[in-house]
């Protein structure tokens, strides 16, 4: 049993999916809950439900200052003598627990697969996904972040005892949050996006892309093309994946036509999941995708459309 | 102004990695380039510095191959490079930002400091954070657009799902740059020559005071993660087949 | 997996690809490629994909017309495009001797009917306005070149496979390679044996270890290759069509338009040869770090020529491996001594030539013969010497000189001497200047003490030209030594071997002991496999002697053709051998001081042989010779060569006695009518289109008589002349089309100068109705028409009163 910290992140006033799952990856341990005062009393159940035997309510730590933030938890770390403190590995979280680890100066690990408290050792991606590494952390404290997804959320009823927290922390840092701009319409930039489709050649003509692009708008990915296509005049060179074109790395890619050659993989392997739909059986993309269907995109693609 | 930036030599994306021993790679048999994100953060200063004048200094932990990189970096337009050398590509990223701020007050303390968002190798996102604690500067990641304002620097930052903060700071700070900053240009044949030219500056970690021992994040061991090896072919009519791949992406899989 | 096959194909780069393609194309059922990644993986992968028709050799710019013709209409065939684009292409001259070169493929080219055309500096400029002409004498320009993405031309002959029939098996690694007792191939992989008729090395970088399964070392080292693709260009982007490829040979540069960018390709001085010792098997499709400094002269150099490049970023430097031989041209064909064991490796320029070489190689393996000659590419034309160490020093001055001028009378310095003969030393004091021929160092002529000891290259008659002329006078008036050590020199023995050669030659074999008889090897199709003569030593027993370059071509046809009943032995006499040739009118006088034996005429006749001191050694004297003067083949053991060579000298000193080169002997032939072999001699015609006509004995049985037999009933398409070229310093060399009145009726085979009788000379085929003695004619040299006629041949000592005297 080690006294572990779980920074909880919100979304729209809720407790993300993600933030239960790093509960999960500390049950059996002591956990702590930390989350914003002004959150703590509409989550308590659930965060109770899912393993937290305390619930540290932070006064203050909804500010908008990722500075004041960390230093908030990290007087919380000194505060409860953390042995661990675990948080989620997307942006936000990403970005606080770094600014943690400066201000404690001690050693972080990033963006975990698998963590074991009790050792400290975590496994975590290196070189884009090609290795897995098997890390020691030598330190009084394991900060670490979970990537997203990595462990599924599993009830584990606990006390979920409230306790309140003023750090005392006010200084708002060096940065200042002057506005938030929300998402804007448009095409999704091809090498960040976290969906991708691709248009190979067995799209047959530059107008057919528009039937990607629906189904692109509808999920919010974006929409590229194999060379092939590109050297058929179907699309621009700019919408590329691949050797000579762009390297995307996107939770889940969708190749449409693609025959899948090796140029075309250099560009997108180590995508999370690859979904191939291509009507030769032979097209040598089935032999290194996740998910095949051997069949007319031109069929497959408008059904899919409507099912999402 | 005075501008430096952070540039990691690393494995090429597309490089096939082998094992060598329990917690190493071979390094020797496979491209390194100059890593991706850190390019946005040259090309910026290398702007700033052809509008307001100044200097751009490339400031690298790694060993002595990284000096490839560096010469990509200085062909970009750089004015000159301090190489701290190292022997491992794992140095963790205490010791590196510790270096990296040894070598730069060494050198004399930036205006500005320019990282990636992260390296493309061991992909920890902090070193720019641990850099910026050190010197007491601000810092933000992953910005994607800069605007120097006198003594302020105003920058975005996305923060997923294209929702963007814009962020007030001043200077000096450290920018950990992302996609969408600019283009960073590709270096001619004329800047790549006058680059061989360049001063780099050569210091060790030992002369920084650091220990490269002192690494509190251990590699214990490293895996090859096997490649897909044929796919789950979905069966039956348009229907099922797209109903079916639908409860995957969703249930099993949980990426959309 | 198939464990039965007709043919497995190891290699799913281009060529394999295109080889499995083209065999179920053509029928062949059960052909299996096996993998041991993906598909292109090796070098396929990184080529740059330019695809023109140029080629030094004649028949490998068939391969790439070949190819053209293929990739342009694979996505018909399949479905799946090939990525062609015509572009055109132009090869650049900045100095004359280039322009001679240029003027070399534009005949040659024009041979094939090939639209080729010479451009002017202005001309190029208007094709390619990134170009800065200056320096530029001229081009060659190609207008149906082009380029092809090797990824997807590959796929698109894997998909025709696959409709055709063929199995391809990727991630199926080759451990191993046994031959069964049945004389079928086992091939094992990591998924399951194949047994297997015919087995094809299309292994590329792997090449060598799988041909060491079947104990054959091959010279193939892989050197790293570099391509800069530069950032998006305006001026590309704007024009509306495509720019042709250039390659600027002097400056060891090719540029390409790639999407909306250009490509930069070079050969640089230092090749970097990358895994020279093997490459290891995991590897697969990466990048190499590339070396800017080690390319840098040829980045300055394309910026010469292409200024835009000094202004435009790279984009990506791309560095791969791509395997090289010791002359830069693939290994393909049948492996000695093996049996259906082929090789279609070593390729450097394998886009290029990967659809053409499919269909040949296809051809080759399902029908026995090559649909054209390729002994330019054959693997079996690097002797033992050209093993991996070899190779590993010759690339060394190969790669940078891809781009070099190619001359028909150079021999490069690099990785000798290897074989020598015994006299080799005193050969070099008598100022030898040597040519390297199947690794032998063989003295082309002699000029005298003092002069200069190199050749300078030419497309044109060299330095070399009046002492050539000077040995032959020699020949013609006293008496010269050649060393023909390098002969082929086979035994052929036993109770079965004089009926077994019999089968093998269209000429009957000598009924009495110590009879000489020139003895043509046929193909299947009657055509010339072999150039033999046969001395009958006894009824048991026949000295063969063939060229040396095609020794290991010639044993590996016997080898294959051998009973397998033990009643024919073959032994290998070559390197046991030595030849010193005595020609020339005093050349009897000169032996009858230094052998025990009568050589009179009376004893000694003509196309005879005697075994017969020569001093201190017995020697094989045969009365025959190479260039029509009274001569004596000396056949000796090889470890007493310096023995006899001193007797003849001493003997020879009052007559005057000298060394004879290759370049007097070839152009003495060449007045003779001789044919020599693979120029006049090759797949392409039998002997009844020629002057040994008379050596077919066709009331008997032997390989090739069904051909023969054929074309006697259809008529000879083309016939062999010897033509009389009106020229002043450039000789016909072959390859030169001959005209008669604006149409194209021939070609050369071989030329030269006849310094006996002081002409021009060039053998070559013509329609029969041209043949006659006296019929005028044009024939093209370096790109310019020259007046030529029929001349009945031989043109030196029509009657052969001086051989016979």
């Amino acid at each position: 049993m080690h006294r572990t910290g779980i920074v909880i992140e919100f979304e729209n006033g809720a407790i993300k999916e993600t933030s239960l799952g790093v509960m999960t990856a500390a049950k059996g341990h002591e956990i702590y809950a930390l989350v914003p005062e002004a959150n703590a009393a509409s989550v308590k159940d659930k965060l109770a439900e899912y393993g937290a035997g305390k619930i540290v309510a932070i006064s203050g730590l909804e500010t908008g200052s990722p500075d004041l933030q960390a230093e908030m938890l990290a007087a919380a770390v000194k505060e409860y003598g953390f042995e661990a403190l675990l948080g989620t590995a997307g942006t936000t979280g990403k970005d606080l627990f770094a600014r943690i680890g400066a201000i404690l100066d001690e050693p972080l690990v990033s963006d975990c697969v698998a963590v074991n408290i009790g050792e400290k050792i975590v496994k975590k991606s290196h070189f884009s996904g090609k290795t897995l590494a098997t890390l020691k952390v030598n330190s009084p404290i394991l900060l670490c972040t979970l990537r997203p997804n990595s462990i599924d959320p599993e009830k584990a009823a606990a006390p979920g005892e409230m306790i309140e927290f003023k750090t005392g922390a006010v200084d708002p840092g060096l940065i200042k949050i002057v506005d938030i701009k929300k998402a804007g319409e448009g095409k999704l930039d091809l090498t960040e996006a976290s969906v991708v489709i691709t248009g190979g050649r067995g799209i047959k003509a530059a107008e057919n892309y528009k039937m990607l692009e629906a189904l692109a708008q509808k999920i919010g990915a974006a929409v590229g093309a194999s060379r092939a296509a590109v050297d058929a005049g179907y699309a621009p060179h700019s919408m590329q994946v691949g050797q000579t074109g762009k390297t995307v790395s996107p939770k889940l890619y969708i190749a449409c036509g693609v025959s899948g050659a090796v140029q075309h993989f250099a560009g997108m392997k180590t995508s999370k999941v690859i979904v191939a739909i291509n009507e030769d059986k032979d097209a040598p993309i089935f032999s290194k995708c996740d998910y095949g269907i051997i069949g007319d995109i031109f069929k497959i693609i408008p059904a899919l459309t409507e099912k999402l | 102004m005075k501008i430096c930036v952070c540039v990691k030599h690393v494995p090429d994306t597309a490089a096939t990695i082998k094992l060598a021993g329990e917690n190493g790679f071979v390094d020797t048999e496979i491209k390194f380039v100059f890593n991706p994100y850190d390019e946005y953060g040259v090309e910026e200063a290398v702007c700033i510095v052809e509008k307001q004048g100044g200097e751009v200094i490339i400031v690298t932990v790694g060993n002595a191959s990284a000096t490839a990189t560096i010469q990509s970096a200085l062909a970009m337009g750089a004015h000159r490079a301090i190489l701290v050398k190292t022997d491992s590509q794992f140095l963790d990223s205490q010791l590196t930002a510790k270096a990296l701020k040894s070598a730069m007050e060494k050198d004399g303390l930036p205006d500005m400091i320019f990282t990636g968002k992260g390296s493309v190798d061991t992909e920890s996102f902090q070193t720019q954070y641990r850099l910026a604690g050190m010197l007491g500067m601000p810092v933000v990641n992953e910005v994607s657009s800069l605007i120097l304002d006198g003594s302020k620097a105003i920058v975005q930052r996305e923060t997923g799902g294209g929702e963007k903060q814009v962020i007030e700071m001043g200077l000096p700070c450290v920018i950990g740059a992302t996609k969408g900053l600019n283009e960073p240009r590709y270096p001619k044949f004329p800047d790549i020559m006058k680059a061989k030219k360049k001063e780099i500056r050569v210091m060790t970690l030992p002369e920084l005071g650091i220990d490269a021992s002192a690494g509190r994040v251990v590699i214990e061991k490293l895996e090859i993660v096997p490649e897909r090896s044929g796919a789950k072919m979905l069966s039956g009519s348009v229907d099922e087949q797209t109903t079916e791949l639908v409860r995957i992406l969703k249930m099993d899989e949980k990426v959309l | 997996m198939k464990t039965h096959a007709r043919a497995v194909i190891i290699g799913g780069g281009a060529i394999g690809v295109s080889i499995a393609y083209h065999l179920s194309k053509y029928g062949m059922k059960d052909v299996v490629l096996v993998e041991k990644h993906e598909l292109t993986s090796g070098s396929t992968w990184m080529a740059a994909g330019n695809v023109s028709f140029y080629h030094p050799s004649y028949y490998c710019t068939q391969v790439n017309m070949k190819s053209i013709e293929i990739f342009k209409q694979l996505e018909k065939e399949t479905g799946q495009p090939a990525g062609w684009h015509t572009t055109g292409s132009i090869r650049t001259a900045d100095n004359k001797d280039r322009m001679d070169e240029l003027g070399y493929y534009y005949s040659m080219n024009r041979c094939l009917g090939l639209d080729v055309s010479f451009v002017s500096p202005e001309e190029i400029g208007k094709l390619h306005p990134l170009i800065n002409t200056r320096g530029l004498m001229g081009g060659l320009y190609w207008p149906d070149d082009g380029d092809v993405d090797p990824n997807s031309m590959t796929q698109a002959m894997a998909k025709g496979a696959r409709q055709y029939g063929a199995e391809l098996n990727l991630h199926t690694l080759v451990t191993g390679i046994e031959q069964k007792p049945s004389g079928e191939w086992l091939v094992k992989t990591d998924k399951g044996d194949i047994t297997s008729e015919f087995v094809v090395n299309a292994a590329g970088l792997w090449a060598p270890q799988i041909s060491k399964m079947v104990g054959i070392e091959i010279p193939s080292i892989a050197i790293a290759h570099t391509h800069i693709l530069y950032e998006t260009i305006h001026a590309v982007v704007e024009r509306n069509k495509p720019l042709p490829l250039v390659r600027d040979p002097d400056r060891s540069i090719y540029l390409r338009q790639e999407m909306d960018s250009l490509i930069l390709g070079m050969y640089e001085a230092k090749g970097q040869q990358w895994k020279k010792e093997g490459v290891p098997w995991d590897y697969a499709q990466q990048e190499l770090n590339p070396d800017i400094d080690n390319i840098s002269d040829c980045i300055e150099a394309g910026i010469e020529r292409f200024p835009i490049l000094g202004d435009t970023g790279f984009k990506h430097v791309t560095a791969g491996p791509i395997t090289y031989t010791p002359n830069g041209d693939p290994l393909v064909g049948p492996a000695a001594p093996l049996k259906n064991f082929f090789q279609a490796c070593g390729y450097s320029f394998g886009i290029t030539q990967a659809g053409g070489i499919g269909h040949y190689l296809a051809g080759w393996i399902m029908n026995g013969e090559p649909e054209i000659d390729l002994w330019h590419v054959d693997c079996r034309r690097f002797g033992s010497h050209a093993n991996w160490a070899y190779n590993h020093e010759k690339i060394a001055d190969v790669y940078p000189r891809l781009y070099s001028i190619f001359f028909p009378n150079e021999f490069r310095d690099a990785a000798r001497p290897n074989k020598t003969s015994p006299i080799y030393e005193y050969q070099k004091q008598a100022n030898a200047v040597f040519g390297d021929y199947y690794g032998w160092e063989c003295p082309n002529y002699f000029p005298p003490a003092g002069e200069d000891g190199y050749e300078t290259p030419s497309w044109r008659r060299s330095n070399a030209f009046k002492h050539v002329g000077n040995e032959c006078r020699h020949a013609m008036n006293k008496v010269g030594i050649i060393d023909l050590t390098r002969f082929a020199k086979t035994k052929i023995s036993g109770s079965g071997a004089k009926a077994w050669l019999n089968t093998i030659t269209c000429q009957n074999v000598p009924e009495k002991d110590g009879i000489i008889a020139l003895s043509p090897v046929l193909d299947h199709n009657g055509n010339f496999k072999s150039d033999m003569t046969v001395t009958r030593i006894n009824d048991t027993e026949f000295f063969c002697v063939t060229a040396s370059v095609g020794k290991k071509h010639d044993q590996h046809w016997m080898t294959l053709n051998l009973p397998s009943d033990g009643s024919v032995l073959m032994e290998d006499l070559t390197y046991k051998m030595g030849c010193l040739v005595l020609v020339g009118p005093d050349s009897r006088k000169v032996l009858e001081k230094i052998v025990y034996g009568d050589v009179s005429n009376g004893a000694f006749k003509f196309s005879t042989s005697l075994e017969i001191y020569v001093g201190r050694t017995k020697c094989r004297v045969n009365r025959m010779n190479y260039v029509g003067e009274l001569g004596f083949e000396i056949f000796h053991p090889i470890e007493q060569q310096i023995a006899v060579y001193k007797a003849l000298m001493e003997a020879g000193k009052a007559f005057d006695i000298k060394f004879i080169g290759m370049h007097a002997m070839d152009s003495m032939r060449l007045e003779k009518g001789y044919l020599a072999w693979k120029s006049e001699m090759n797949v392409h015609h039998t002997p009844l289109e020629t002057n040994v006509a008379w050596t077919v004995k066709i009331d008997k049985d032997f390989i090739g008589k069904q051909g023969l037999l054929k074309q006697k009933k259809q008529g000879i398409p083309l016939k062999l002349v010897c033509l009389v070229v009106d020229v002043k310093d450039c000789d016909p060399w072959g390859y030169n089309p001959i005209f008669k009145d604006g149409a194209r009726i021939g070609m050369t085979s071989s030329g030269g100068y006849g310094h006996r009788v002081e002409k021009s000379i060039a053998l070559g085929y013509v329609k029969p109705e041209f043949a006659e003695p006296g019929t005028k004619m044009e024939v093209e040299i370096l790109g310019r028409s020259r007046k030529a006629t029929v001349e009945t041949m031989p043109l030196y000592d029509p009657k052969n009163e001086k051989m016979k005297s």
